[in-house]
């Protein structure tokens, strides 16, 4: 659709492959004689999405989540590893080309209050994202055969995501939380992108816009074939959207399966511990299995498992030696040296 | 929100109404009430500047001992001062020098200082160091200081006083612009800005400055108020607008010395540096609603 930069892949080649990715951020140095303090936000993550599937990323707050979203976004630059979206490696494009190749790869946000410019309309945000491929042409105002592309690439993303074509003179202020991430969604849509990345594109909202959102996710993934990667804390988000799972803890991979799979069949601790987090009504008043103690800290790093300190099932053998992510099943991957 | 309350229960007279999304900006600015007020009164000095140019009751210059410090009257509506100059004529010329210096004084620091603030939002680092570093630099001397130095260097006159105003004007915008470009780049849409490609110039331009704009526009109603304050100071220390040339501040400090024989003539140049202060206040708050989206359809 553009040019030679991207082309597009066979069907069975991944959209997203990510490999050894770290992303080590040192903190302002607190005192004059210690060395400042880094903080290990990925530690060697590896994954993979094929076209037109969807990964759920999965973890509580702090593990890396978002870090990942930005890397694969090119948002970001990474401390060792490498991001390649439809075969390109994202850290060797020159600039002028990153600005086109931007056009395959596009971002929801979690916030859909934060995450769209008020003073801008509806017509202009989702219109900015064209002007990567429509360079020159910053302002909607240019009567050029360009800006009519650009109208009517604007006007065919803001029908996908359900909204009428008289919102796009509206400000952001004017819609609800939901009628926003649709906003969001139309601009990610626009340019017609290999992959999204949605970063908790509904834990800002009502449980009941949730669903509408998500359906219509999926609705987009059947007719523009767009991959996802969604990345939510919220077990039942991953469970409604996505095909493949990826557990994070602390800036690691921990398992890595099919919805179906991991669904049925958690291997990893953390990972059952998550599951048996989850509220879930008619549970009565079954005592549920909680992780002793907080996430481990960020700023060092461990020698063994970085969930032993606070795993059920830890052993001698956690603190001194790491697992690898190893398969365990057809297509199941966790590191856990008892899975 | 204020749409279910209709217009003749508020009696705020800023409601013009809803549907008001057709309305456009004059529509708007018309039912603002205090931006009205702040219109009307800078109005009235700009006006009474531009008709100085032609005419005045009597010459601002023009000295008569015989008359003065005479009450207002039918022929000297604001009377007369201490050399029989009359007052109204005074009031009236001074107005060119408060606009001449605010408005040179306030682009100066307006156009150099912004740029100078989104730059130093936009890069961070050793960028940012240096431009907030000069700022504190220009800050820490007084702005009676910067012109008592331009006048050692050029000699006495308004042009020194318009350059030191300004100069300072560069480090207050430069400094104001900075914190809340800062807080601008940590929004969200400005990464959605960049996973659209944009570059660091054209989000500055096309997201950065419009959400601050309306800390510019107060800002600069503010400065300019306080340039003609300033200049009031300067003249007062020889070091501003030059004798006769009328200017609100020297014709404050001269009655200075008469305040108790004639307290009438301190009044005029009083009120007038405080109206037309007040008016471009109400003018910033204004544009600040009308400039803004998320309100201009509420009022």
């Amino acid at each position: 659709m553009n040019g030679p930069v991207l082309n597009a892949p066979e069907d069975s080649e991944a959209v997203l492959r990510v490999e050894g990715l770290q992303r080590h951020f040192t903190l302002p140095r607190e005192s004059l004689f210690r060395a400042p303090e880094t903080v290990y936000a990925l530690n060697g993550v590896d994954l993979s999405i094929r076209r037109g599937r969807s990964l759920g990323v999965v973890g509580e707050s702090g593990c890396g989540k978002s870090t990942l979203a930005r890397l694969c976004m090119a948002l970001d630059t990474p401390t060792a590893g490498r991001v390649e979206i439809l075969g390109q490696d994202l850290a060797r494009l020159p600039a002028r080309e990153m600005r086109r190749a931007r056009a395959q790869f596009q971002m929801v946000f979690q916030d859909p209050y934060g995450s769209l410019d008020p003073r801008h309309t509806v017509r202009r945000i989702v219109g900015e994202t064209m002007d990567a491929l429509v360079p020159g042409n910053g302002n909607s105002n240019g009567k050029s055969g360009r800006s009519i592309e650009r109208e009517e690439a604007v006007g065919l993303a803001i029908d996908a995501v359900g909204l009428r074509a008289n919102d796009l003179d509206k400000y952001p202020h004017e819609f609800s939380g939901g009628q926003r991430q649709r906003i969001a969604i139309a601009r990610a849509l626009v340019t017609r992108p290999s992959l999204i990345v949605a970063d908790e594109p509904v834990s800002a909202l009502d449980v009941s816009v949730q669903a509408q959102v998500l359906n219509l996710m999926q609705e987009l993934q059947q007719d523009f074939g767009v991959t996802y990667m969604l990345i939510s804390h919220d077990l039942g988000v991953v469970d409604y959207v996505c095909d493949e799972v990826a557990v994070m803890y602390l800036g690691r991979i921990v398992e890595r399966a099919s919805r179906r799979q991991l669904f049925a069949k958690p291997a990893h601790p953390y990972t059952q511990a998550l599951f048996d987090a989850v509220p879930r009504i008619g549970a009565g008043r079954r005592r549920r299995t909680t992780l002793p103690g907080n996430v481990g800290s960020q700023t060092r790093q461990a020698a063994g498992c970085a969930f032993a300190d606070r795993c059920p099932k830890a052993q001698s053998r956690c603190t001194g030696e790491a697992p690898e992510l190893r398969k365990i099943d057809n297509g199941h991957m966790a590191s856990c040296h008892f899975a | 929100m204020t749409e279910t309350v209709s217009n003749s229960d508020r009696g705020s007279g800023q409601g013009t109404g809803r549907g008001t999304a057709s309305l456009g900006f004059l529509g708007r600015a018309l039912g603002h009430r205090s931006f009205m007020i702040g219109l009307l009164l800078t109005g009235a000095m700009i006006i009474s500047a531009l008709v100085s140019l032609v005419w005045t009751p009597h010459s601002p210059t023009e000295i008569v001992i015989a008359e003065r410090l005479k009450l207002p009257s039918a022929s000297h509506w604001f009377g007369t001062d201490q050399f029989g100059r009359d007052i109204l004529s005074m009031i009236m010329a001074g107005a060119q020098t408060s606009i001449v210096v605010g408005l040179i004084a306030v682009s100066l620091g307006a156009v150099l200082g912004v740029s100078l603030g989104l730059w130093a939002a936009a890069r961070r680092g050793w960028t940012e160091d240096v431009i907030m570093r000069l700022s504190d630099l220009n800050l820490a001397f007084p702005v009676i200081l910067i012109a008592i130095l331009l006048t050692a260097g050029w000699g006495p006159g308004i042009i020194n006083a318009i350059l030191a105003l300004g100069i300072y004007n560069i480090s207050v915008f430069a400094r104001q612009v900075r914190g809340a470009g800062i807080a601008m780049w940590e929004r969200e849409f400005v990464l959605a800005a960049r996973a659209a490609g944009k570059g660091n110039l054209a989000i500055t331009i096309e997201h950065v400055l419009p959400n601050i704009i309306s800390i510019i526009v107060v800002q600069a109603t503010i400065s300019f108020a306080i340039a003609i304050l300033a200049e009031a100071a300067l003249s007062y220390l020889g070091v501003g607008s030059q004798p006769p040339n009328p200017s609100w501040g020297r014709m404050l400090s001269e009655s200075q010395s008469y305040i108790f024989l004639a307290p009438i003539i301190a009044v005029w140049p009083g009120l007038a540096i405080v109206l037309s202060v007040l008016g471009l206040n109400l003018i910033g708050d204004g544009l600040r609603d009308l400039v803004d989206p998320r309100l201009a359809r509420r009022r």
